[in-house]
């Protein structure tokens, strides 16, 4: 612990020592220094949304489709500064002290006559609206959808009816909805009460809904969406893979009126009512239920996709032509998929292939330093031209795009490298809860680019570890013929090692082969020669039926 | 009929699953060595004991083919030499006796050949490795061609007369098996193997002398009930190759579909 408080002590120190010849590379400048103390304003409220501004509660509502005031805060918690409670134990300077100490070393300076902006004030601001439209992608991307639409929102009063956040907030709803049907809700809402500032509304609002509330509202907006985008591929999916969730887990036919409500519907006049229960049958009017599931799909309804789609789906639920299948029946085939895939792999019948990012780590647990970085280099290039060898020897087009591997003109393939591990990075997730894939338009320029919809990521982990002695010196008091063993595993090095390839079909964004093979010994050359060929195999062999 | 049936089934499933092998290549030979020590019968050299450092010897070629990511069938050659004592000479069965094998023959050595099956089953490959790479388990059902010879053990010489018999025996091996720079096999397991005609023996008593008639059957039962102990535990070392040593990868490939 104490070892930690000094290297936290001596981070904070080189911290300090950066800021000061900063500040001097700064002052070589013609830029004004009067706007220098904002910086650390800047980093005081890096946590929070990049303003503050109210949402309004009426930013999804429609004509017959209105969020109950009850899911809405009386008000939100006041946001404050990030400062450390303690900062001894703090790895970096706080901003209160980097900012006295640069006041400090200004005084001595005198007041420069320079300038905010010596480029452009324009080129700023629009590179600062790109990064803050980026924004709306990168929340999504970190699995934070409610800061997405947040930040979206604030995007929105500036440029109305953009489609790219607009689709943002869409995409936004569509993965909340998900993950609160699919039951791992807390893998994109972190709760609420902890949160500062104005997007607590947001995540308030997200927290209290009910599953089925929220999915009709992320139908509803997705539809309306889909209503003034007909082209977009990834809304058109998200809003027919919505309606096909809330059709299948929560409609019962009757759920959803098709025609619009009575003229009194939302605001039901009880004044001149004087019977007891005729006053709270007009009153149970102002249940949420009418007006966020009864009529919320009332406008959609006009629009011939959507009728015909929800009509299918109501046939297919509670038309009686819905097969069940028992869960024994589900188990044995399960079984025998498992037993199948056990014995014969996988067959995905692929013609070519683009491994992403092959990766190969040596570690060597027991030691300080645990990444063996030249060894895990060396082992990777080996890995590459095993992976080159199996392509030749099975004639399977591979392609291996490794980022390691570029130079500065090969910045496109860098591009589309990013893309593949951010979108694989997503499908984890997704794919958990059932979500469409996207984005569409870039993953159909991808295959159209590498000819293929195959994409496949592999690697190894090898490690050595520290033995369990324990269990050795039991072995050896209890069972005294067992001494041999005892002494070979003492003497044998303690290996693991993990082989993994997965490869996805880029279009489906669906997993076509998962081969994860677990050594409890050294990464010996045939281990992975063998495997790296057996999954390549997999890939290029064509289904056969079951016999 | 019905067994047949059976065995034909099993070996159309096996033959036509689908499998890698080791970089395309799924045929392969091996050399095997099994020995064990001769601690209570002798081996071929007449000599028993901890001491002696005598061992029983045994030489295998196996020929096996990979017929799924986690299976090989293939086909066994052995080549086996022991020893046992036998008295030729009973005083109380003197006329089932054969001729001139007189006090001096008081031991046989035992020869002969085994031709068989064997079927492989690797681990699990997602722990253990891909067929034919890694731990696995194998089933062997032989029929030993065994030739038994008087020896007059002081002199090391043979009787003219010779006894040729056949036996089935089945063996479980258990061992791991590695591929050196993708052409050599290492091949390293523990036997435990049985001749069931060698039980019966020991069950009827071996030391009460000829009870089956002739000398012939007498021996017999002495020769089964000494390869069940020379076949019951060995330890076996192999060193062999992947075949061909150049194929055509395409053609090997499109037939494994």
């Amino acid at each position: 612990m104490k070892i930690c408080w000094q290297r936290a002590d001596f981070r904070k120190t080189l911290k300090k020592e950066a800021d000061k010849l900063g500040l001097v590379r700064f002052l070589q400048t013609r830029y004004a220094t009067s706007s220098l103390s904002n910086v650390y304003e800047v980093m005081r409220y890096a946590h929070l949304p990049f303003d503050d501004i109210p949402f309004e509660k009426t930013f999804f509502n429609r004509e017959f489709y209105q969020i109950n005031n009850s899911y809405f805060l009386n008000r939100v918690r006041p946001v404050e500064a990030k400062e450390s409670e303690d900062p001894s134990q703090d790895s970096h300077p706080s901003p209160t002290e980097r900012q006295q100490l640069l006041n400090r070393q200004l005084a001595v300076h005198s007041e420069r006559t320079g300038k905010d902006y010596l480029i452009s004030q324009h080129l700023f601001e629009e590179l600062r609206t790109v990064a803050r439209f980026e924004l709306s992608e990168l929340y999504l991307k970190s699995n934070r959808p409610v800061l997405a639409i947040y930040n979206s929102y604030l995007l929105l009063r500036d440029y109305p009816e953009n489609l790219f956040l607009e689709k943002n907030i869409g995409r936004g709803l569509y993965m909340l909805s998900k993950f609160k049907t699919g039951g791992n809700f807390g893998q994109v809402h972190p709760g609420f009460s902890h949160i500062e500032g104005e997007s607590q509304q947001l995540f308030h609002l997200f927290y209290r809904l009910k599953p089925e509330e929220l999915c009709v509202l992320a139908t509803g907006y997705l539809w309306k969406l889909r209503e003034r985008h007909p082209d977009d591929i990834d809304i058109a999916n998200m809003s027919e893979d919505i309606l096909q969730d809330l059709m299948r887990r929560f409609h019962i036919p009757g759920m959803f009126s098709e025609t619009p409500p009575p003229a009194d519907w939302l605001h039901p006049d009880t004044n001149d009512v004087q019977g007891k229960y005729d006053r709270l049958k007009l009153k149970e009017k102002e249940n949420p239920k009418l007006t966020m599931i009864k009529y919320a799909l009332v406008e959609l309804f006009e629009n011939p996709r959507f009728y015909e789609l929800f009509s299918k789906l109501e046939r297919e639920e509670w038309g009686g032509q819905k097969k069940h299948i028992s869960l024994a029946a589900l188990q044995k085939q399960n079984a025998e998929e498992f037993r199948y895939w056990k014995n014969h792999g996988f067959s995905v019948d692929a013609k070519k292939v683009v491994v992403v990012s092959p990766t190969y780590a040596k570690l060597d647990l027991r030691k300080k330093q645990k990444h063996k970085f030249l060894r895990s280099e060396t082992a990777k290039r080996k890995f590459i031209a095993q992976i080159n060898k199996t392509s030749e020897l099975l004639k399977l087009d591979v392609d291996v795009l490794d980022q390691s591997a570029l130079d500065s003109t090969q910045a496109n393939t860098f591009n589309d490298i990013v893309f593949l591990n951010e979108w694989v990075d997503q499908r984890f997730t997704q794919a958990d809860v059932g979500m469409v894939n996207q984005p569409m338009q870039h993953v159909n320029e991808i295959i159209e680019k590498y000819g293929t919809e195959y994409y496949t990521w592999t690697g190894v982990i090898n490690y050595r570890e520290s033995k369990p002695l324990m269990y050795f010196y039991l072995l050896y008091a209890l069972i005294p013929p067992a001494i041999p063993f005892a002494i070979y595993y003492l003497a044998r090095p303690n290996y693991d090692t993990y082989y993994y390839c997965i490869t996805f079909n880029l279009r489906t964004g669906e997993p076509v082969l998962v081969n994860f093979n677990n050594y409890r010994k050294r990464d010996a050359r045939d281990m992975i020669n063998s495997s790296v060929y057996d999954s390549f195999w997999q890939m290029k062999r064509s289904p056969k039926a079951k016999g | 009929m019905k067994w047949i049936t059976f065995i034909f089934l099993l070996l159309s499933k096996v033959c036509f699953g689908q499998a890698s092998g080791y970089m395309g290549k799924k045929l392969l030979i091996t050399g095997e060595a099994s020995f064990f020590n001769a601690l209570f019968n002798p081996n071929h050299t007449m000599n028993k004991g901890l001491n002696t450092f005598s061992f029983n010897i045994r030489a295998t070629t196996d020929l096996d083919y990979v017929v799924a990511r986690n299976a090989t069938v293939g086909a066994t050659f052995d080549v086996f030499v022991s020893g046992m004592e036998y008295d030729w000479n009973s005083p109380q069965h003197e006329n089932l006796l054969i001729s001139d094998a007189n006090d001096r023959f008081n031991h046989a050595r035992i020869s002969g050949y085994g031709y068989g099956l064997n079927y492989k089953i690797f681990r699990n490959p997602s722990k253990g490795g891909i067929a034919p790479i890694g731990s696995y388990a194998k089933f062997d059902l032989m029929l030993l061609d065994v030739r038994v010879r008087p020896i007059d053990n002081e002199t090391n010489f043979g009787h003219a007369y010779s006894n040729r018999f056949f036996t089935p025996a089945i063996s479980i091996t258990l061992g791991r098996q590695r591929i050196l720079w993708d052409i050599l096999v290492l091949r390293a397991g523990i036997q435990v193997g049985f001749v069931p005609m060698g039980i019966s023996p020991y069950l009827q008593g071996l030391g009460d002398g000829i009870e089956r008639g002739t000398q012939e059957q007498d021996l017999r039962a002495h020769a089964e009930a000494r390869l069940m102990t020379y076949y019951l535990l060995n330890v076996n070392f192999g060193v062999g190759f992947l075949l061909p040593f150049k194929k055509n990868y395409k053609s090997a490939n499109e037939t494994s579909r």
